[in-house]
């Protein structure tokens, strides 16, 4: 419980470019270049000349680098986020209207996608060429794509007979829809079920499969109605686009919503989230890191290993090796990419969940994708991402349901005992997994409002019993009691059948998605932004207050005092993590400026995008240690003679600030090392409390602040070498090298002479000559 | 919602590293069963039994919490609602018992003043990884001046002490802090006739019983 604040002040809000490429669901890095006003449309070679397709939408077009993006003006009804190297070629066509300006810009695969330019002629063909330019620029990229598509599985949807797995259940299922369907929803599950796994257990399916495809998915899938869904699927991708390519039209929403059918789920999942194209920058990353890491243990990897055992240990994929070691693999891998956030629990169980119906290359690029944006912050150190949205679901409680909000303020029932579980797994803690893969489904697509929407539905449906209750164990068991039924009919006293089929669950959703419509991602992100420094100050504020409890000594600090210490040394860290980055960021840049060309420079992007992740450093996270640099900046915050003072005044010279500057010394060096108690080459809190303690509280005893700065220099013996009495005086030059007029120099030189005239040995009380000078110091 | 039967409400809280057995200790209390692979508690969890204790009946509800260090920053939310508190660790596994000392520091500052604790050792069927003594163990507990139960969720040993020997710590906390004495008076009265004017007189007792740990 140490080392919080840094990571969680960085988070900051989203830029503009950031929210742009949130939702076109793009790989970080992505801004747009060039937009443009434009109408889309998409025709297929197998279609007829005028296709019966009326989907044309009016819109607008971007341009990243690596992306071609439309959403449609309603912002809903059509979006596309079509990578560049899927395109094959770009037609510019031949319109007879003059004034129209076309474009075909045709996909691998075959499907065109027609977009029509409406802006002055010059901009169209500026951004014609922008758009050239980036394609050239991803032609690398493109030779990448094959072997990518071929393991997904929507190619295996369009064209059945690819599938090896294919051959055997193609007549299980003709056989098992000839039986009527009263006896055979039960059977056709087990059968299909057990068809599948022996044939896939011979030889791994080519394509990208989880575990459910081998150990049966969740749930019975007549009742699903997996095929029928499967069905409209298939029909879905052979028009709008496939993996990379998909395009989402009103339709694409409408299938997600009633649930993706098990088999295409995992994609679909990659693709809504956009963790599809993480996967595709970064082919190999997956069993790379695990080969760097072969064999290494952390604490991260001993938390996960308690773990392993206990993430959905009900289902049958996980009672067994092959299931766990999928589990360890993804967890162990994801932890070494993340070293600062380590493990989180909750993660193992939506790593157990994604594990089903994903590989688990693709459930390690989807956690990416989970951490990085749809549940920023949930999973870190501090779990600050887990706070704030408790406290904006809170809010959004009071806001909407001011009657319940009211109830359990009045009770003292805190609704994070509920709430918590929900958002930390998706639901999948509290909820038969059925239900919450639905639930998972939405959030994928639309973003982590749904969270919140589903929740606010949960407590409005179960209102009247919730103000019913008077303690937290009631209310909880309300809860319970609720999400068991979530598969019985919301009516069951109706007289139309049609209404009585409608499940509590199939209810949730339409209260989520109708009564609570109006929470959108800007009021997610904007009720964030209220409450962010709020969270961060109770975290900062609980983070020093263990701190300092669990210091074992405190020396001669009160416990404020130690507090003071402990908010430079994070100040410290936080300023060194930054001034860090900047060098870095700084040396990136200039080493891409090396006289590139426009096109040299995209291919730089592109082998960097290539380039694998920085190696993890071995660094403990668990305990806030300091490194000496950062110790350089603390000691500079602390010690007026460790930082050098420059005025500095801006071009009209009306204003002027001090700038400080860390001034590097020797004696620096020393101190670090004395007070570096296990000589691990770094600073715990603990080591800078004693540290400081006795030269704080030294003031008015000017002979122990002289023994101390003897000892300093003697690596602790009683007495200094010629050597060392000149490294002391040197210390005390710096110490003092601020101070006006000539008298600390000449009584250093006086003492010098005065040490090396008495003989080897000086004893700390023949240094008395400074003492006026060790009093300043003391000060 | 059944009508709850019972003459006063006790809330208990486990905590511990993670993977101590919290989880299946409660189980075992709760439901006597026995499971090795218990999924993960993620935030907080809790469970309802209901005991006889000198003819009273008293309904605990006892809160699981997660265990990893992280979730703490969350977890201490929940310690003040707690009038018993059990500090779990594995006497297999030595760094559980290190950890005491920080959970119960940690109980020291978020916990409502004059909570009962205990320390409870699990595991301790598993006598071939046994890395904490007993004396260790005991040791510890005098000095946090606190009692010390060894248990096993699996083989059901002794869990059915820790709690309810906790739950009587408690009651007779509450007892002599005149907290609940008359009330109880009269809930046991009423109970005898009608239960649901009890419930009600039990919630009264339960809001004395906080009101009297804070002072």
């Amino acid at each position: 419980m140490s080392t919080i604040s840094h990571s969680l002040r960085d988070q900051k809000e989203p830029s503009r470019s950031q929210i742009f490429t949130h939702s076109f669901s793009l790989p970080n890095g992505q801004v747009p270049l060039s937009e443009i006003p434009a109408v889309l449309s998409l025709s297929n070679p197998e279609d007829d000349d005028d296709a019966q397709e009326d989907e044309v939408y009016a819109g607008r077009l971007a341009l990243t680098q690596r992306f071609l993006c439309f959403e449609s003006l309603d912002r809903r009804s059509c979006r596309m986020s079509l990578p560049l190297y899927c395109v094959r070629r770009v037609e510019r066509l031949n319109t007879k209207r003059s004034g129209v300006f076309a474009l075909a810009v045709v996909v691998w695969h075959g499907m065109r996608v027609i977009v029509q330019l409406n802006a002055l002629r010059t901009q169209c063909e500026s951004f014609c060429s922008l758009l050239r330019d980036h394609l050239r620029a991803v032609l690398p990229s493109m030779r990448k794509l094959k072997p990518f598509t071929a393991g997904c599985y929507s190619e295996y949807v369009l064209n059945p007979s690819l599938d090896p797995a294919n051959a055997d259940k193609a007549k299980e299922v003709g056989e098992g829809s000839d039986v009527p369907e009263k006896e055979a929803s039960a059977d056709a599950a087990t059968t299909s079920a057990a068809a599948s796994s022996s044939s896939s257990s011979s030889s791994p399916p080519p394509y990208h499969a989880g575990l459910g495809a081998r150990f049966k998915y969740p749930g019975d899938a007549r009742k699903l109605r997996e095929k029928s869904k499967m069905k409209l699927w298939r029909s879905y991708l052979s028009i709008h686009g496939r993996s990379l390519t998909t395009t989402r039209y009103p339709q694409f929403l409408r299938l997600v919503q009633v649930g993706l059918p098990s088999a295409l789920r995992g994609e679909i999942w990659e693709l809504t989230s956009g963790s599809i194209f993480n996967r595709f920058d970064h082919q190999g990353e997956f069993e790379a890191i695990l080969k760097e890491n072969e064999g290494r243990k952390t604490t991260a990897t001993e938390e996960i290993e308690k773990d392993l055992h206990r993430s959905l240990p009900e289902y049958v994929g996980f009672q067994n090796e092959e299931g766990i070691n999928s589990l360890r693999r993804v967890l162990y891998a994801f932890s070494f990419k993340n070293p600062e956030q380590g493990y989180t629990q909750g993660l193992n169980i939506l790593a157990a969940a994604f594990l089903i119906y994903c590989s688990e290359e693709q459930t390690y690029f989807l956690l990416d994708t989970l951490c990085d944006r749809l549940l920023p912050g949930y999973f870190t150190q501090s779990m600050a991402g887990t706070i704030l949205d408790r406290r904006v679901f809170e809010n959004l409680v009071q806001r909407s349901l001011p009657l319940i909000h009211e109830h359990l303020v009045r009770t003292d029932i805190q609704l994070s005992i509920a709430s918590l579980p929900w958002f930390l797994s998706l639901y999948i803690n509290s909820m038969p997994m059925v239900f919450a893969f639905r639930i998972i489904d939405c959030f994928m697509a639309m973003g982590p409002k749904v969270l919140f929407q589903v929740a606010l539905a949960i407590l409005k449906i179960n209102g009247e019993e919730i103000l019913s209750v008077t303690d937290d164990g009631a209310f909880i068991n309300v809860l319970r009691n609720y999400f068991a039924t979530l598969g019985e009919s919301a009516h069951p006293e109706a007289t139309n059948p049609k209404h009585r089929n409608i499940t509590n669950f199939q209810e949730l959703l339409v209260v989520a998605f109708r009564e609570f419509g109006v929470i959108t991602t800007e009021t997610i992100a904007s009720e964030r932004k209220r409450f962010r420094q709020e969270i961060v100050d109770e975290i900062e504020l609980f983070a020093k207050r263990s701190a300092v409890r669990q210091l074992r000594d405190l020396g001669r600090f009160s416990k404020d005092q130690a507090g003071v210490v402990y908010d430079h040394m994070v100040e410290a860290i936080y300023r060194s993590r930054h001034e860090r980055q900047a060098k870095e960021a700084a040396a990136a840049v200039a080493a891409q400026q090396g006289g590139l060309s426009e096109k040299d420079k995209a291919a730089a992007a592109e082998a960097m995008l290539a380039a694998k992740p920085a190696p993890p450093t071995s660094q403990d996270f668990k305990e806030m240690r300091i490194d000496y640099e950062t110790f350089l900046i603390f000691i500079s915050e602390m010690a007026t003679w460790a930082r050098d003072e420059y005025i500095v005044s801006n071009l009209s010279g009306l204003h002027e600030r001090t700038e400080k500057k860390v001034a590097e010394h020797e004696l620096v060096r020393r101190i670090f090392r004395a007070w570096d108690s296990e000589k691990r080459g770094t600073l715990s809190f603990q080591d800078v409390i004693y540290g400081l303690s006795p030269i704080v509280f030294s003031s008015g005893d000017v002979l122990s602040s002289v023994s101390w700065f003897f000892k300093l220099h003697s690596e602790g013996r009683e007495s200094l070498t010629k050597d060392e009495v000149l490294r002391l005086s040197e210390s005390l030059l710096y110490l003092f090298r601020n101070e006006p007029g000539e008298g600390y120099l000449a009584a250093v030189s006086q003492l010098i002479s005065q040490a090396f005239s008495v003989g080897g040995e000086v004893s700390p009380h023949g240094v008395a000559l400074e003492r006026e000078e060790k009093a300043a110091i003391s000060a | 919602m059944p009508n709850p039967h019972y003459d006063l409400l006790l809330k208990l809280l486990l905590i511990g590293d993670s993977g101590v057995g919290k989880s299946c200790l409660l189980l075992r209390f709760c439901d006597d069963a026995w499971t090795p692979s218990f999924i993960t508690t993620i935030g907080i969890d809790f469970k309802i039994r209901t005991i006889e204790l000198d003819g009273k009946r008293i309904k605990l509800q006892i809160w699981d919490t997660a265990g990893q260090e992280r979730f703490r920053t969350i977890t201490t939310a929940y310690y003040r609602g707690a009038m018993g508190i059990l500090l779990v660790f594995d006497v297999t596994d030595e760094r559980s018992f290190q950890n005491i000392r920080t959970w119960h520091s940690n109980v020291e500052q978020h916990a409502s003043e004059g909570v009962s604790r205990l320390l409870v050792g699990n595991k301790s069927d598993w006598t071939e990884k046994r890395a904490v003594s007993q004396e260790e163990a005991q040791k510890l507990a005098d000095e946090l001046g606190i009692r010390y139960v060894e248990t096993s969720a699996k083989n059901n040993d002794q869990v059915d002490d820790a709690f309810v020997g906790l739950a009587r710590e408690v009651k007779q906390k509450l007892v002599e802090s005149g907290a609940i004495n008359p009330v109880m008076g009269t809930a046991t009265n009423q109970a005898g006739g009608a239960g649901g004017n009890g419930s009600v007189n039990v919630s009264a007792g339960g809001q004395g019983a906080k009101q009297g740990g804070c002072c």
